[in-house]
């Protein structure tokens, strides 16, 4: 029945207090046995005699026994004190009450047994009873006297008488004698013990016994001696106490008989006296015993005592502490458990299956603990999941394009999204907290949304949640910069808590987008609508020519043939125009075929030999790039445009010149193609959309050149930018960069029309 | 043949009750014999629970043994005399028996009483041991070492319980000697 504590008592614990428990079970009935035998021993006499002393040993070594047991316990709960364990303050104070509760009664018993003892025995002896017994004694002791020295006067006078009396006549005159005395014998002895005459009840006797001859020396000397037969402590039941008294007999006038002779004679002493007497002396003997013996009877009953007082209390002290851990342990069980579940530790708790309602207790708190930890878990897993779903929406705000922004009643940010902060521009993340028109150059559109917002409040009051979505454009440019304006499209909504939700998206792209389709179109059917007319202007001018020359006069000829040269010339720029136009709307889609850069650039450079080129090209090329794959047509036109633009640049330079290389990355696979001038670069506005149609910074251009190129690398899968090369902080010309991949798909469809923005109209 | 085998008296302390004044045996034809004198000096509680009438019994113990370099010795016999002292009030006399056996509380058994008028009288008879016959002639083989554990003692264990509870551990009611004698016997003759 006894359950450890914890559950995670190892095993040797259990089995160390098994054999505590069994050790103090033989040992407390070692004890019982060994205190019921002393109790025994103070009564019986013949078997404990011997064996009293060992028995008191080994008392006294179980006694010994059980204190070390009650040492070592103590120490063990003092030392599970001192070092905090928990329970020990409980268990120490049940043991103690235990204790308390067996050892007060049993000092109490023990101090009256004490002084009963001791007074009791003491009481048993006084001085009146040991002088009652004397005085018995004495009064026994005189009346055998007076008895004794009357029947020895009697004898001496009879002895008289018999003085002259003869040997062979002596026994007519015993006789007499006996019968004066009231003996039950006489005789009549010589000095040296002969038997000469006897008359009495032993006269039948053949050998009467014999005086010894110490006595008849005495009776010599002393002429009377008195003596007891049969007075001793313990009287034989056929013997006959009796006075025995030797006379010496005087001489004989007659001087016949010179040798003394010895009277002899025996009387029965009365029985009564004797048996009276002989009470007297056992009872004055065993007095005389007990008075000596009282010390060693009272240190043995104390002894006792005390050893039983010891046994009690030991046994009283350690049940006291096998008690208070019975009692203590389902109360620490459950208060330990009481402790882990405050302290957050809801794993199941140990139970006691004991049927007692403190076990039923610890039952109920392990269920109780067991409900926790389910609800606890049921409550744990219901978070994770929404902090799953959390982390997934916070996934989904974060890599939205769109912007989503909490504003609170008065139009503070609460929390914006990283799609807001790209979209506006702004490191939205340190506006946190502020008011929307905090914003840089977001004032108007901050107090248009504020407005937005209280119209749709004052109008959700009575039409229940909804939304507004208007769109906005934003002009972030600089002052004095061409305008770049952010379209946005904003649509807001109402969260609870009077929060509202304001979502906007960047569609610039796709207004430009419209715009170019629209320009494209424009330009599609410009450019069919002019062709047209121009080689019927062509053909009418060369037939001018033809028809007129030679029949005008000088001064007209000469105007004539300026005229005709300038149509000429005109109508081929303006071909050439709508041929580019043309192009760029219709481009054809590219053929991939490996080509090899570096041939495709030696042949191109022919055409920009020194010769006929307004600027040197100068080019690097790497031996080890490996053919890419792409529409050697399209590429061919890419770089001449590039070129064209380098040296359109470098025109008015300072110092002209182009550089063309390539170059073989073959960590990334990719080959490099990189047109750099020494011209005066880009401002930066032209940098970010220089890939725009229509953006240019030439006098005369399309803007449709890099435009053409971005659309090509487009289809060609390759990665372009544009830089200005900046060496110490001063701009020293461009550079556009193309970055073919080998392994990349290319020809991928781009449904995405040319970009183009306003700007593009300054070109017309 | 009488064989003798005498123990000189040895200095013990003063201080001892008890002592062995000389120790003799006799291998005689008719059996072997010690002889013993013991001076005693009774302490004074003894003394006094005498002279109040208390039986007080005296042990003298004799034990044989055959001496063994191989073992420890071995007992051939013991043989003990058991002597017991009693006052008598009613006739003022002293009374001492004398038995082979312990004496039990049921009676004295065969006995030899003696009568004495006073205590030193008694004592000296106590103390003083002769021609006490502790085994027949043919016990012991000639040739062989023996030895003899002469033991003189106040039994307690014979005294009424009390009084062994209060004597015990009390130095004032012991007493007790002993003698050790070697002793290698020819054949008897």
């Amino acid at each position: 029945m006894i359950v450890p504590a914890l559950p995670i008592a190892p095993a040797s614990a259990r089995s160390l207090r098994w054999a505590v428990g069994v050790g103090l079970a033989v040992v407390g009935a070692l004890a019982l046995v060994l205190l019921f035998l002393l109790t025994q021993a103070t009564n019986q006499q013949t078997f404990y005699e011997q064996n009293y002393g060992r028995l008191l040993a080994l008392n006294v070594a179980v006694a010994a026994l059980l204190l070390l047991v009650i040492v070592w316990i103590v120490a063990r709960l003092l030392g599970r004190l001192r070092r905090g364990k928990f329970g020990s303050r409980l268990l120490l104070k049940l043991a103690s009450i235990f204790a308390l509760v067996g050892l007060v009664p049993g000092l109490l018993i023990y101090v009256v047994s004490y002084q009963f003892v001791s007074r009791s025995i003491e009481s048993w002896f006084d001085v009146k009873v040991e002088r009652a017994l004397d005085a018995g004694l004495n009064l026994g002791r005189a009346t055998l006297d007076t008895l004794a020295s009357g029947l020895a006067a009697k004898a001496q006078s009879a002895a008289n008488q018999l003085a002259g009396v003869a040997d062979a006549g002596a026994g007519v005159p015993l006789e007499r004698v006996r019968e004066q005395l009231g003996a039950s014998d006489a005789r009549l002895w010589s000095a040296n013990g002969q038997f000469l005459a006897g008359v009495g009840e032993s006269r039948y006797q053949l050998q009467p016994e014999r005086p010894s001859p110490a006595q008849l020396r005495a009776v010599r000397s002393q002429r009377v001696l008195i003596q007891w037969d049969g007075l001793d402590e313990a009287p034989p039941g056929g013997a006959v106490a009796r006075i025995q008294v030797l006379v010496l007999v005087p001489s004989g006038p007659l001087g016949l008989l010179n040798e003394p002779r010895i009277l002899q004679v025996l009387q029965p002493l009365p029985p009564a006296l004797v048996t009276n007497a002989i009470a007297v002396q056992d009872a004055n003997r065993e007095y005389q015993e007990r008075a000596l013996a009282r010390g060693g009877l009272r240190r043995m009953y104390i002894g006792t005592l005390t050893l039983t007082l010891f046994l009690a209390v030991f046994a009283a002290i350690v049940l006291a502490v096998l008690l208070g851990n019975q009692l203590a342990s389902p109360l620490l069980v459950l208060a330990d458990g009481v402790r882990q579940v405050a302290a957050g530790d809801l794993r199941p708790k140990a139970a006691l299956q004991t049927r007692d309602e403190l076990g039923g207790l610890t039952r109920s708190f392990a269920d109780m603990t067991q409900q926790l930890a389910d609800a606890r878990e049921a409550v744990n897993h219901s978070m994770r999941q929404v902090n799953a779903a959390r982390t997934n929406l916070q996934t989904i705000l974060d890599n939205l394009t769109t912007g989503v922004m909490v504003l609170d009643a008065h139009g503070f940010i609460r929390s914006c999204n990283p799609g807001a902060a790209r979209i506006l521009r702004l490191s939205l993340a340190s506006f946190v907290g502020y008011p929307l028109h905090a914003l840089p150059g977001l004032l108007d559109f901050a107090v248009a949304v504020q407005q937005q917002f209280a119209e749709l409040r004052s109008e959700g009051v009575s039409q229940g949640p909804g939304h507004w979505q208007q769109a906005f454009a934003l002009n972030d440019a600089a002052p004095g910069a061409p305008p770049n304006p952010i379209n946005l499209i904003a649509r807001g909504a109402q969260l609870p808590d009077a929060e509202n939700l304001l979502v906007f998206d960047d569609i610039s792209d796709i207004v430009s987008g419209q715009r170019a389709q629209a320009w494209a179109e424009v330009a599609r059917r410009l450019a069919h609508e002019i062709k047209n007319p121009l080689t019927p202007i062509q053909l009418s001018a060369e037939r001018l020519h033809r028809k007129l020359d030679g029949k005008l006069a000088d001064a007209e000829q000469a105007v004539l043939n300026k005229s005709i040269r300038t149509i000429i010339d005109q109508v081929d720029a303006m071909k050439r125009l709508v041929n580019e136009f043309r192009d760029y709307a219709r481009l054809p889609s590219a053929d991939i075929k490996p080509v090899d850069l570096n041939a495709l650039i030696t042949d191109m450079l022919a055409l920009y030999d020194p010769e006929n080129a307004i600027v040197p090209v100068r080019c690097e090329l790497d031996p080890a790039c490996p053919p890419v794959p792409g529409d050697s047509g399209q590429l061919r036109q890419v770089i001449h445009n590039l070129l064209q633009n380098a040296q359109d640049a470098t025109e008015t330079a300072a110092r002209r010149e182009v550089l063309i290389k390539t170059q073989w990355r073959p960590a990334a696979r990719r080959v490099r193609l990189s047109v750099q001038d020494s011209g005066p670069g880009f401002a930066d506005h032209i940098l970010q959309r220089a890939f725009e149609p229509y953006v240019t910074t030439k006098a005369k251009g399309t803007g449709l050149g890099l435009a053409v190129v971005k659309k090509i690398a487009d289809d060609h899968g390759a990665h372009i930018a544009i830089v200005n090369r900046v060496v110490g902080g001063v701009v020293r010309g461009a550079q556009v960069s193309l970055s073919f991949a080998l392994d990349a798909p290319t020809g991928h469809p781009d449904p995405a029309p040319p970009l183009a923005t306003d700007s593009g109209l300054y070109d017309f | 043949m009488v064989l003798a085998l005498a123990a000189a008296p040895i200095a013990q302390a003063q201080t001892s009750p008890a002592e062995v004044l000389n120790l003799e045996l006799q291998n005689t034809d008719e059996g072997l014999f010690v002889y013993a004198n013991v001076r005693l000096e009774l302490p004074a509680v003894v003394e006094d629970a005498l002279n109040k009438g208390v039986a007080m019994y005296f042990v003298a113990e004799a034990e044989v043994r055959r001496t063994r370099w191989y073992w420890t010795d071995k007992t051939v016999f013991i043989e003990a005399r058991h002597m017991r002292l009693a006052y008598q009030p009613l006739t003022r006399r002293w009374r001492l028996n004398v038995s082979a056996q312990a004496f039990t509380s049921s009676g004295q058994g065969v006995t030899l009483s003696q009568y004495f008028d006073s205590l030193p009288e008694a004592l000296s008879t106590v103390a003083r041991i002769a021609r006490w016959k502790i085994a027949e002639p043919s016990v012991l083989t000639p040739d062989t070492a023996y030895s003899l554990d002469f033991r003189f003692h106040l039994d307690l264990t014979q005294l009424p319980r009390p009084f062994q509870i209060g004597a015990l551990g009390q130095s004032d009611w012991s007493l007790s000697t002993n003698r050790r004698l070697q002793l290698v016997l020819d054949a008897p003759k």
